[in-house]
């Protein structure tokens, strides 16, 4: 550790803490996958809603087999909708996941210029 | 190989340096201080669009103190994350494989570095010529709270502790200038410091670690014997202490991986089917494992990675858990759902859902068995379909193999047979060894279908650190303070008085017992090692906490506390006495019987009641004795009566099992058959029995006395003949005559021979048995006066050398206590009488 206690500041707050927000940045991003899972959502995209499916009956019974196929569409339409919904949801989260961490990763880079810009603007040396 | 330690231009110095800078020091109070000053100026802001204040002041004053925020802000940031742990040069790994080389004080946390640093400052301000490990130990307990925390949990007050460690310190030998050196113990200390980090897995070298270091240096035997410690002790305290403070900082690290994983996963609890009729009587686990916060698994790690090896296997993936109730097979169960509910399990199973069906809420709420068999068919079909969960039954065993189900129980096997062959169907039943026994084994088409865990019992450390988590919940809800050495005397006082029930679980529920008693009765609300002896006291009706003082005494005065009852037959107490003395004293193993004996002799000699005596000076009575006949154990067929069987209880093991500390009287031994004398070869090497239903009977705790009349007669002629018994010679006849073997005689501390009774003998036990009637009509305030006319009278009629004192009860019965009883129904005797009884047997007043 260098004896310079600026130096080590330096190198701590633009070396050490951003590569730490970058990982819990990453943490982040990666709980949103997880959480929604986005992939398994679009794999099984057009599966039934919850796994809700009829069997076919036996025999020819062209009436019962058309009420199967109709529920069977149904309970996959309802699936597709949900899920489409839950991936729009996630993508939205997750861009805002990506935008909150930029900030904060950015506005912390920033952080010194920004105290700096204050106290220049306290004292009138500065005006926006 | 000794570590160089020198403070001086360390890195880790310079932070200490730092930190004491006013800007540092005081951050965290400023940037509070200007925050609340940001937030209470906007009142100007406020005040300005009123017209009252400047706008253009208002807001630079409002950003004048968040700046100031700021910058105390990122001080104290700065403070926490680079100066207090700088970076170090090295991993300790390596540096503990050649200490020699480096500096070791460059390996110190900022809060070791604190200590070494406060020890260094006291022993130049006191002008002590070394810096010694006492003086490390001094300035641990005064700069760092954790340190205290251990103290006050051994029961050790920190303030008394530091009081002596100073005046040790005062008489150290002192210089006029302090020279900077460090003593051997010191150095010690540090190299032990190192390598508890190393094994810690440390990135520093922490206070706990100095701790520990410091635990082994010889002043703190003192300490460590005056508490009634043992370093064990301290080290598991401080290796618990450090994983809990460990847990609590990483719950705080809401960003880290583990902690957002917490909320689970939505998008994929979508990708998996309904189980409406499954969650109507189910415990969905995820639930109860979610907000863990520092309880985990102890013991059970083996037990759980085998599990999820089982729940992926290709083909059989149900699991049977087979160990007794209070094993941990239910933690078991829970440790599996964190994991696999914080995705940290096996691919396969990650983000399941482990869920246990409550069998008794479903059968409570349907008599129809009909309708149980469809609700069952249904939540099974759920499970394979939803496609996600992991289906768990406790107590299998009330479930299967059930003949004639009657409401309220039912036999699951046909239904759950066809589901666990199906590979999406996930099952894990829980049951004990006699239940499996009774029950599963029997359906062997269904068993094939299980992949068998057994579950160990914990041992004694991993119950302690169990109930060291288990203590805070405790601490928390009672508001009690459960001091470490009170767990650690619960659980050696559990393994010893309760040694037929496992850990954890007993001592979980002792635990829990001690608390609510000291919760309850007591001020103080601190837990002591004699509050547990106090509740195990209550529970087990053994004297507990004063046993080893009690037990003591009665060793050393048990010839004359068993004199006391029996008369003559000095040889024979002697050698029971020194046997026993010999047993208890700490030489003989702990895992055998307490005390194991063979007594030969004729009958009516005072076998029985040696044996009661015993059971009445060693356990407090002669209920605590557990008397079996060998003459009903002569065949193969009856070893199921004594060790019990499917359905049926043992003879032998469950009273031993019910009353671990009992006297087992085993009557005429040598009609026993040939190999149940082999089990009792077990118990008397070992201490130990399985039982008919495979459950563990332990005799350690019991004093074995077996008595056989074989050899009487030699007994009797060399009595005749006033010489004394051979008992080798007598020992070879037994073998010559295959009534023992050498082998069975051996196993116990020793084989004690028993006389016969002279006239003389009897002449003194009848003065004891009509002492006993006298008492009892004293209790009346009626006087008894025995008279030696009375005494030869009774010896007279009784004397049969054959049958001993046997015969003497029932004269007296016959010819005393009926007299006596008839005279009190005819009131011919009342209360303040006195009255003597001839020796024809005719009761005559006696003037006061």
């Amino acid at each position: 550790m260098s004896n310079n206690i600026l130096a080590s500041w330096f190198l701590w707050h633009f070396y050490e803490e951003p590569r730490f927000l970058l990982q819990v940045w990453r943490n982040y991003i990666q709980f949103s996958i997880d959480f929604f899972s986005t992939p398994l959502l679009l794999k099984t995209l057009f599966s039934p809603w919850r796994r809700y499916n009829w069997g076919y009956p036996r025999g020819f019974d062209v009436g019962k087999f058309f009420e199967t196929l109709t529920s069977n569409i149904l309970s996959r339409i309802v699936g597709a909708i949900s899920r489409f919904v839950l991936i729009i949801v996630g993508i939205v989260f997750q861009i805002f996941i990506v935008i909150a961490g930029a900030v904060v990763f950015l506005g912390w880079i920033a952080l010194p210029l920004a105290v700096l810009m204050g106290l220049l603007f306290c004292f009138g040396l500065y005006s926006i | 190989m000794m570590g160089k330690f020198n403070l001086n231009n360390t890195s880790i110095l310079q932070s200490i340096k730092w930190g004491r800078m006013p800007i540092f020091r005081f951050a965290r109070f400023f940037a509070n201080f200007f925050l609340t000053l940001a937030v209470l100026s906007l009142f100007f802001v406020g005040l300005s669009f009123l017209g009252g204040f400047q706008f253009g002041l208002a807001v630079r004053i409002v950003i004048f103190f968040v700046i100031l925020f700021i910058f105390f802000w990122e001080a104290d940031l700065f403070l926490k994350n680079r100066i207090q742990s700088p970076q170090i040069s090295k991993n300790i790994e390596e540096v503990a494989k050649a200490p020699g080389d480096y500096n070791l004080a460059e390996f110190l946390s900022f809060s070791s570095a604190l200590i070494v640093y406060g020890a260094l400052r006291y022993c130049k301000r006191r002008r002590i010529s070394e810096v010694s490990s006492m003086a490390l130990l001094y300035a641990a307990l005064d700069a760092d709270r954790d340190i205290n925390v251990i103290f006050s949990r051994l029961n050790v007050s920190s303030a008394d502790l530091k009081q002596d460690l100073k005046n040790s310190l005062e008489k150290s030998k002192r210089d006029g200038s302090f020279a900077l050196s460090f003593s051997e113990d010191f150095n010690l200390a540090i190299i032990d410091s190192l390598n508890e980090a190393v094994m810690h897995k440390h990135e520093r070298i922490e206070p706990m670690d100095i701790l520990v270091g410091i635990s082994k240096a010889e002043f703190f035997k003192k300490i460590l014997v005056n508490a009634s410690l043992k370093l064990d002790d301290f080290e598991n305290l401080t290796l618990w202490f450090d994983y809990f403070t460990r847990k609590i900082k990483e719950s705080k690290q809401f960003w880290s991986k583990e902690n957002l994983a917490i909320t689970g996963s939505l998008g994929k609890d979508w990708a998996t089917g309904y189980t409406i009729t499954l969650d109507q009587y189910s415990i969905d686990l995820r639930r109860e494992v979610r907000r863990w916060l520092y309880k985990a698994i102890i013991g059970h790690e083996d037990e759980i990675e085998k599990l999820q090896a089982a729940l992926v296997r290709p083909e059989v993936n149900n699991v049977l858990l087979i160990g007794e109730p209070g094993t941990g097979r239910d933690s078991i169960i829970e440790g599996l759902a964190r994991r696999v509910y914080l995705g940290k399990s096996l691919e396969e199973i990650n983000y399941y859902r482990v869920v246990e069906l409550d069998m008794t809420a479903l059968l409570s709420q349907m008599t129809d068995n009909n309708q149980v068999e469809n609700v069952l068919d249904r939540i099974f079909q759920e499970a394979v379909t939803a496609g996600n969960i992991i289906l768990v039954i406790k107590e299998l065993q009330n479930y299967i193999g059930i003949e004639n189900p009657q409401p309220g129980s039912i036999d699951i096997a046909g239904i759950i047979g066809k589901y666990l062959k199906i590979q999406a169907f996930k099952f894990i039943g829980l049951t004990d060894y006699a239940g499996l026994h009774q029950r599963i084994e029997k359906n062997s088409s269904l068993l094939s279908l299980f992949e068998k865990i057994e579950v160990a019992e914990v041992s004694e450390q991993e119950t302690i650190r169990i109930l060291q988590n288990l203590a805070l919940e405790l601490e928390y809800k009672y508001k009690v303070f459960v001091t470490y050495p009170a767990i650690r005397e619960l659980v050696s006082l559990a393994a010893r008085y309760i040694p037929n029930q496992p850990f954890p679980q007993k001592g979980i529920d002792l635990l829990q017992d001690v608390v609510v008693y000291v919760a309850r009765s007591m001020k103080q609300r601190v837990i002591l090692p004699e509050h547990v002896s106090k509740v195990i006291s209550t529970k087990t009706e053994i004297p507990v906490g004063s046993v080893e003082k009690k037990e003591k005494e009665t060793l050393l005065n048990l010839e004359k506390l068993i004199h006391d009852r029996i008369v003559n037959q000095e040889e024979a107490v002697k050698e029971i006495s020194i046997a026993m003395r010999r047993a208890r004293a700490g030489i003989a193993s702990k895992k055998r019987p307490m005390g194991s004996f063979l007594f030969l002799g004729p009958t009516g000699v005072g076998k029985t009641e040696t044996s009661k005596a015993l059971a009445e000076i060693y356990f407090g009575g002669e209920k605590k004795m557990i008397r079996l006949d060998m003459s009903e154990f002569q065949a193969i067929a009856d070893i199921p009566r004594l060790l019990g069987a499917r359905g049926e209880e043992g003879l032998l093991t469950t009273p031993v099992r019910e009353n671990p500390f009992s006297l087992v009287l085993i009557d005429e031994i040598e009609k026993a058959h040939r190999n149940i004398l082999n089990l009792f070869l077990q118990i008397l090497d070992e201490g130990t029995i399985n039982d008919g239903q495979g459950r563990k009977t332990s005799f350690t705790n019991t004093i074995i006395i077996c008595t056989s009349n074989a050899g009487a007669e030699k007994i009797f002629k060399a009595t005749e003949k006033n010489e004394p018994v051979d008992k080798e010679g007598l020992l070879e006849d037994l073998f010559n005559q295959k009534i023992f073997r050498p082998e069975f005689i051996n196993r116990f501390d020793a084989t004690v021979i028993f006389k016969p009774l002279t006239k003389e003998n009897l002449l003194a036990i009848c003065q004891l048995s009509l002492k006993s009637l006298q008492k009892s009509l004293r209790e009346k305030d009626i006087e008894f006066v025995i008279t030696e006319g009375l005494k030869e009278k009774i010896v007279d009629l009784s004397y049969k050398p054959a049958f001993g004192a046997r015969e003497m009860r029932r004269v007296i019965q016959d010819r005393v206590e009926s007299v006596v009883a008839q005279a009190l129904l005819e009131d011919k005797i009342t209360k303040g009488d006195k009255f003597e009884i001839s020796d024809d047997f005719n009761l005559t007043k006696v003037e006061k």
